[in-house]
């Protein structure tokens, strides 16, 4: 028996087939929807803020340390508002990384 | 938008404003999943709207994780027929009664008559079959668009839709002459 065999079968049951009205379906369904989902995060949003990371810690270990470490030692004892600036600098920055990959997974 | 096709309405419904071009894709195919529901909850029309509903909300919640990899139309088949094997799962409706209420139009006597005895041939088929060969015959799907929907072998989803329609084609023979041959 092919498939050809029962088309009349196929046509037979298109031909039967009812259309349902609407009858307020679409509405009710929406009216039930939760809010929009937010697209969800992916690997690839933390790849941005990993290498800046990353990038970050190669370039740091080029530098001698000691000469800065003198410096924030001076800092220490006379910039003190200074160092407040670069505290509140380095937290928008990391902030301003991590906003986004957050705000997806929350 | 009405004209606009499934795959672009989609990607309308994605964005932060996409709940009109979602209702359009719901009135779309409201009927057909509907249709398919009451066949499969055997004519339990309250249970299949809600089956549906939760159909259609489950897509919403799930539209970014739509990739494209089948059509519109399968993917959301698929996930109406996980959650009508949920609903038999958590409930075993494989004993309701058969399509008591399809919504055939009063001057089609006929078709209700050959409905009547497809449900009853269709009852002689296991239900793997059954929900093979509605997807197959009544849906117009191939065979692999049916094994992503049912989550099953291709091979076994050839197997039950052509051992299906073999069956049905001897319980219906009497029909061949009939019903549905001089309207196609």
């Amino acid at each position: 028996m092919t498939r050809h065999d029962d088309q009349w079968l196929e046509r037979a049951l298109r031909a039967a087939e009812p259309h349902l009205a609407d009858d307020g379906f679409t509405q009710r369904v929406l009216a039930a929807l939760p809010p929009a989902p937010a697209p969800r995060a992916t690997r690839l949003d933390w790849v941005v803020p990993a290498a800046v990371a990353l990038g970050s810690a190669v370039v740091a270990s080029q530098f001698p340390l000691a000469p800065f470490l003198d410096l924030a030692e001076v800092a220490l004892r006379q910039v003190q508002l200074s160092w407040l600036g670069a505290a509140v600098m380095i937290a928008c920055m990391a902030g301003a990384l991590l906003a986004e990959p957050l705000r997806r997974v929350l | 938008m009405e004209a606009a096709s499934d795959e672009e309405l989609l990607r309308r419904a994605a964005r932060p404003d996409g709940r009109q071009a979602f209702a359009v894709l719901v009135s779309r195919h409201q009927s057909g999943i509907r249709c398919s529901l009451r066949r499969l909850t055997r004519g339990n029309a309250a249970l299949a709207d809600d089956l549906a509903q939760e159909t259609f909300i489950s897509a919403w919640r799930s539209l970014a994780d739509f990739r494209g990899d089948s059509s519109f139309r399968t993917w959301l088949y698929r996930i109406a027929y996980r959650s009508f094997l949920s609903e038999v799962r958590r409930r075993d409706a494989h004993t309701g009664e058969i399509a008591e209420h399809h919504a055939l139009a009063p001057d089609q006597s006929e078709a209700r008559a050959f409905m009547d005895d497809f449900d009853a041939a269709l009852r002689q088929l296991s239900p793997a079959q059954r929900d093979a060969v509605h997807f197959s015959l009544q849906r117009g799907f191939s065979h692999p668009e049916i094994a992503h929907i049912m989550g099953l072998p291709l091979g076994t989803v050839k197997t039950h839709v052509l051992r299906g329609r073999q069956k049905l084609q001897e319980l219906l023979s009497d029909w061949q002459e009939g019903f549905g041959n001089d309207k196609a």
